[in-house]
């Protein structure tokens, strides 16, 4: 209970702080939304660590593992429930052709550089370069809504696209990142299929359990015990209960009626959930002790290099004869879903590689985070 | 109309037990899937989790279309599921589930101490004294006196001499008026059930969970010197009653930290609210152990009391008693479910198969004394009719309290007390399964379920 009591503690410390005081903190050009995308969590997590404090030890980090299954498993499918096939038709064609080129260059960036790194000490981790490229992919929906809070920008056309983008590059994310945990051990085929397999029951299993919750009241625990379930069997199987219930979640929204309505009750406890993941994502980084320096700069020099060329790409794409190049700095905050694809990896595979891979992602959240509430604005120039 | 009502509800039963089914199943199936080297084992803590979650939630839904209550279906759906029947979940998860039984449980008393109104106690306090009274005037002496006349049939050995066994029995009987404010209020939950004989019950209910823990601490002490000859152990008793006095002021410094934070920030407050329960058993904890360490001497401030005086703060000294609920409700059926079911879980079986002929019969008695109680103190008290005739049955169930009375009791007296203790255990087992259907037929008849918000 002890490492129940120190998250209590410091996630309810830092919920009430985090609301009440820091959204008037005058952070300067670079911290201007840093304090409320959650990224504060993931230092702090940082400074309970065995590294810094001490306070979240291996076997308190141990004892979170259910809770961080639950987390995990829940944001997969809240994740899941937001394709819902009649709302995409309604979106033009050349949006998804534009956020498919910008995740192919960024993609192509990030598993270049990292694949070119790893091989440096020897063989060649195709899965973990996959994995961590596939990390890289993702765009903060946070971000996206306190610039569209604080700031006029939400009614601009480019936002739209960007907002679009939050949800799309982690749909190309989670699906690589899940695919690639399949090769993490012997087995790669069987293992996608069993995937496959676990989220289709996964599904039923959601789509049953919401069809006997009646009431308001009985959904939270129908559908907490759901995920709970349903991600506990994935991570015990060794899969991504991200992927499986993302799976599951697209499932269900496109055969449920009731599925929106599930997916915004779910919204509601979205940022303790999240928060929690940022706490346990930073307290692993400090355990693992990684944080090679090399692959750090690479991934973090990749990925800005590939969202901006990205970015200039999916503006062409929309655009040919003229309008936005500079759509890359619109989406360089490095989204929720990145730590938990991180804490999903660190969970199931934790080593020395993963804990280097892991604080390279860790690392880029927070400077993504900081570049981001510096220049979000340049998104917005036509050229 | 009504037929095809009653036809739904049956298919929604069957379907709910298929479903029910199919999820025991894959537990069962579990182990047998050829999942390679990639088992991750800690993950299947998270999936029991979820799966009694579920399981238990079906259940209650089936119990409370057969018109039972839904903790009853709650409660079976642990043992079903735990260790001593299918065995989904083993032992060793079993016994790493329970971590999550503390915040639940401090939980559900600040729910309860919430629930309580200073206005509605005053209104009440005639019945609920004259209640209170016949209890602890007639089951007390009644169980003792069963002990008694029971001796050559009871499953343990004692090596008593003269009063004794009169010891014996009289914390036997003591254990016997404990009661289970978190099943109470769960109950009171379920049914919706709103009005005076709710509001006496649940007045009984929780100011006996105070009551039992001094009066055991009475007996205690009295017994202890009975029994060694020497002086009674006054230090003791000043001890328990320090304690008590200590948990309820801590309790209000708690209630008006929550009140300030619901006034000034409110956010998250569920979120907060399960936070609460868990800080305050850690809490309590950690002050026990700390005495230990430092002073050698056991000082254990009471959670449930402590968060049953934070929420009643909330409630009554302070204008967030209506936010305090609402966040209170937003969260409390999941918590309910967990706690109910695991507690199904870690019920013991085998000790209940041991002894269950003797504990049947004190079972029995105590349910008679119980009704004989509520019917000559509500009498004396000039109650009503529904609360002389059904306020025995709402205090049937017992739980926790109880369960940390009889290990008290083996701690405290380790000659004849763990033997006594595995017989009350099997005891409170009984009572744990069949007292939530007693206090639902108490509300149902005495009219006053679905009149609550």
């Amino acid at each position: 209970m002890r490492e129940l009591v120190g998250v209590a503690v410091f996630l309810a410390l830092g919920l009430t702080v985090s609301q009440r005081w820091l959204g008037r903190v005058r952070a300067g050009r670079f911290g201007r939304f840093f304090y409320l995308t959650g990224a504060e969590f993931l230092v702090l997590g940082l400074l309970l660590s065995p590294r810094i404090t001490g306070v979240l030890d291996r076997a308190t980090l141990q004892g979170l593992e259910p809770f961080v299954g639950l987390g995990l498993g829940y944001l997969g499918f809240v994740f899941g429930l937001q394709f819902e096939a009649t709302g995409l038709r309604r979106l033009p064609g050349r949006m998804f052709a534009a956020s498919a080129a910008l995740n192919a260059v960024v993609l192509a960036a990030l598993f270049g550089a990292l694949g070119w790194v790893l091989a440096r000490g020897g063989d060649v981790p195709v899965p973990l370069a996959v994995a961590l490229a596939a990390s890289g992919l993702g765009t903060s929906t946070t971000f996206l809504f306190l610039v569209d809070r604080h700031t006029s920008l939400g009614r601009n056309p480019t936002f739209r696209f960007l907002r679009f983008c939050s949800a799309f590059d982690d749909l190309w994310g989670v699906v690589l990142f899940g695919v690639a945990l399949c090769w993490f051990v012997p087995g790669g085929w069987i293992r996608l299929a069993q995937t496959l397999g676990f989220a289709l029951a996964s599904s039923v299993i959601l789509l049953g359990a919401m069809g006997v919750a009646r009431t308001r009241e009985a959904e939270l625990p129908v559908l907490a015990g759901t995920v709970l379930f349903t991600g506990g069997l994935s991570a015990y199987a060794g899969l991504s209960p991200v992927l499986v219930n993302a799976v599951a979640g697209c499932i269900v929204a496109n055969v449920h009626p009731q599925a929106r309505a599930a997916q915004d009750r779910l919204l509601r406890i979205e940022k303790p959930i999240y928060f929690l993941m940022l706490l346990v994502a930073g307290a692993w980084w400090g355990l693992l002790g990684g944080g090679a320096w090399l692959i750090t700069a690479v991934y973090v020099a990749a990925r800005f290099g590939g969202k901006i060329a990205g970015g200039a790409a999916a503006g062409w794409v929309l655009n040919p004869s003229g309008g936005v190049r500079s759509v890359g700095w619109g989406v360089l905050a490095q989204s929720e879903m990145s730590v938990a694809l991180m804490v999903n990896l660190m969970l199931l595979f934790p080593s020395h590689g993963v804990g280097d891979g892991a604080a390279a992602v860790l690392t880029g959240v927070i400077v993504n985070d900081l570049v981001s509430s510096a220049y979000y604005g340049w998104a917005y120039r036509k050229v | 109309m009504a037929e095809t009502a009653a036809a739904r509800g049956w298919s929604g039963l069957w379907l709910r037990l298929a479903f029910a089914a199919g999820l025991a199943g894959i537990m069962a199936l579990l182990d047998r899937i050829p999942l390679g080297e990639g088992r991750f084992e800690p993950a299947l803590l998270s999936a029991n989790y979820g799966f009694l979650l579920l399981e238990a939630y079906l259940l209650g839904e089936v119990f409370a279309r057969l018109r039972l209550p839904r903790i009853s279906g709650y409660i079976v759906a642990g043992v079903v599921s735990g260790p001593h029947v299918l065995g989904l979940i083993d032992s060793s998860w079993a016994h790493r589930m329970k971590a999550i039984d503390d915040l639940a449980l401090t939980f559900i008393a600040l729910t309860a101490g919430g629930e309580l109104r200073l206005s509605t106690l005053r209104a009440r306090f005639r019945g609920i004294a004259g209640i209170a009274a016949g209890m602890m005037l007639l089951v007390v002496p009644g169980l003792a006196g069963l002990t008694f006349l029971a001796r050559p049939w009871l499953p343990f050995q004692l090596d008593l001499a003269g009063p004794g066994i009169w010891v014996v029995g009289a914390l036997i009987g003591v254990v016997g008026i404990a009661r289970s404010p978190t099943s109470a209020i769960a109950i009171i939950r379920d049914c919706r059930a709103a009005g005076p004989f709710t509001d006496t019950v649940f007045g009984v209910t929780v100011l006996m969970d105070s009551l039992v823990i001094l009066l055991f601490a009475l007996v205690a002490s009295v017994g202890g010197s009975v029994l060694t000859g020497a002086g009674m152990d006054a230090a003791f008793l000043a001890a328990v009653a320090g304690q008590l006095v200590a948990s309820v002021a801590v309790g209000f410094i708690l209630g008006g930290a929550l009140a300030l934070y619901i006034r000034r920030l409110r956010g998250y407050l569920p979120v907060v609210l399960m936070m609460t329960g868990l800080l305050v058993s850690e809490f309590s904890r950690w002050l026990a152990q700390w005495f230990e360490a430092e002073y050698g001497t056991a000082v254990h401030l009471e959670p449930l009391l402590i968060a049953t005086a934070a929420g009643f703060t909330v409630q009554n000294f302070t204008r967030e008693g209506e936010a305090l609920a609402e966040g209170l409700r937003a969260v409390a059926l999941p918590i309910f479910i967990v706690f109910f079911s695991t507690a199904g879980v870690h019920l013991n079986l085998p000790v209940l198969g041991s002894v269950w002929h003797l504990a049947l019969v004190f079972v029995a008695a105590r349910m008679a004394l119980l009704m004989v109680a509520g019917w000559i103190g509500s009498s004396m008290a000039g109650q009503g009719r529904a609360l002389r005739r059904y306020s025995g049955m709402a205090f049937f169930t017992q739980a926790g309290v109880s369960l940390g009375l009889a290990s008290e009791l083996a701690r405290r007296f380790p000659g004849w007390g763990p033997g006594v203790a595995v017989f009350l255990v099997a005891c409170i087992t009984l009572n744990e399964l069949v007292g939530p259907i007693g206090f639902k037929a108490a509300l149902d008849r005495a009219g006053e379920s679905g009149k609550g918000s």
